[in-house]
């Protein structure tokens, strides 16, 4: 009777290992295709009027794989596109009360001021449940008003009060040395007579409540492509394991995420395949068990 | 020089302005226009009418320099 047949079903998962730092590895489960393609090319010697070449002899392989990624943690982010440390920034508590940047003027130098204008944008004690997040702008209606603008209104909490983007329906008064309370947010006013300059333009940012927050940077200075293992495994039926390994890669993917009506996010990684120094093969694959 | 002169050369670094307006405890103010304002706390202004209690004095004067009442 013949034996079972090799052969692998499905894709269970990716391993990414660092080949310069093996503390870091990294993995992706939720997973669309791993399709290597590896094949060489044949020249064909051909002449006369024959209609079939008289030779053949292999030219280059092209030493690609398509990694079709749908759900990913951060640790693969280094090995998918030019990576430094500083392209990504984690804070894996996120903030519990939420924060708001520093008041930064953007135009004019009226709005953020110690004296006359808003001296500070901070949390309103007790007020994290109404913060809405985004980038904010602030812009001078009056000596001592101000209109707010927000760029997602995502959350619910504020309304646009038209295609500009403003969200106050009502004149945000800024007064000497006392606090304005909007949306979770105190503003307050510098100890003079306030005397903005009415178009002056200044901004900040309001994370809200969070118990997670990454920032991931693409085309960040400095960073460089990681050389990385890459290991897939097949999904297993009855204990049979089936794995290739690719001892040295790099990878090249459009990192932030792509953005679809009704549908969810995929990242397509091109992988080159390397040929590696430490070994004399550039894939294994493994069968174990019929 | 105007408030607005004083405010286009104004910087963090320079020091407090004068107070060009006190708001006066004797005094009633009536607004200028129809709107509604965030103090301490919303409120809203009539125009011709008299500004509704509760404002408190320092946004008051703010609502002064701001030609939103007199």
């Amino acid at each position: 009777m013949q034996e079972p047949m090799l052969t692998t079903f499905g894709i269970h998962q990716a391993v990414f290992k660092d080949l310069k730092d093996p503390s870091k590895w990294g993995m992706a489960k939720i997973l669309g295709s791993a399709e290597p393609d590896l094949k060489q090319e044949l020249i064909a010697l051909e002449g006369g009027s024959n209609i079939i070449p008289w030779n053949a002899a292999p030219g280059r392989a092209s030493g690609e794989l398509t990694l079709t990624i749908r759900q990913y943690d951060k640790q693969i982010l280094r090995f998918l596109s030019p990576y430094i440390d500083s392209a990504e920034v984690e804070d894996a508590d996120g903030e519990a009360a939420g924060s708001v940047t520093t008041l930064t003027n953007l135009v004019g130098t009226s709005l953020k001021h110690n004296t006359t204008g808003i001296a500070s944008v901070g949390l309103k004690s007790g007020g994290s449940a109404s913060l809405a997040p985004g980038n904010y702008k602030a812009v001078v209606t009056g000596a001592a008003t101000i209109d707010l603008y927000i760029d997602y209104d995502g959350t619910g909490k504020v309304e646009y009060q038209n295609s500009d983007m403003k969200i106050n329906s009502s004149a945000i008064t800024i007064a000497s040395g006392a606090g304005t309370d909007y949306l979770g947010l105190t503003f307050t006013g510098g100890a003079g007579t306030i005397g903005m300059t009415v178009g002056d333009i200044a901004i900040f940012t309001v994370y809200p409540p969070s118990n997670y927050l990454l920032k991931s940077y693409f085309g960040k200075a400095g960073a460089v492509n990681r050389e990385f293992s890459l290991t897939i495994y097949s999904e297993c039926n009855g204990g049979k394991i089936r794995s290739t390994n690719f001892p040295r890669c790099v990878a090249s993917a459009s990192t932030p995420p792509q953005f679809l009506e009704n549908d969810w996010a995929s990242m397509e990684v091109t992988i080159n395949v390397l040929q590696p120094e430490t070994v004399d093969y550039v894939a294994e694959t493994l069968f174990i068990n019929r | 020089m105007s408030l607005d002169d004083k405010n286009k050369k104004s910087s963090d670094s320079e020091p407090a302005a004068e107070k060009a307006v006190v708001a006066d405890n004797r005094k009633k103010y009536v607004a200028l226009k129809t709107i509604k304002v965030i103090c301490n706390g919303e409120f809203s202004l009539e125009e011709g009418k008299e500004i509704p209690a509760g404002i408190d004095k320092a946004f008051v004067n703010s609502l002064i320099n701001s030609n939103l009442i007199k």
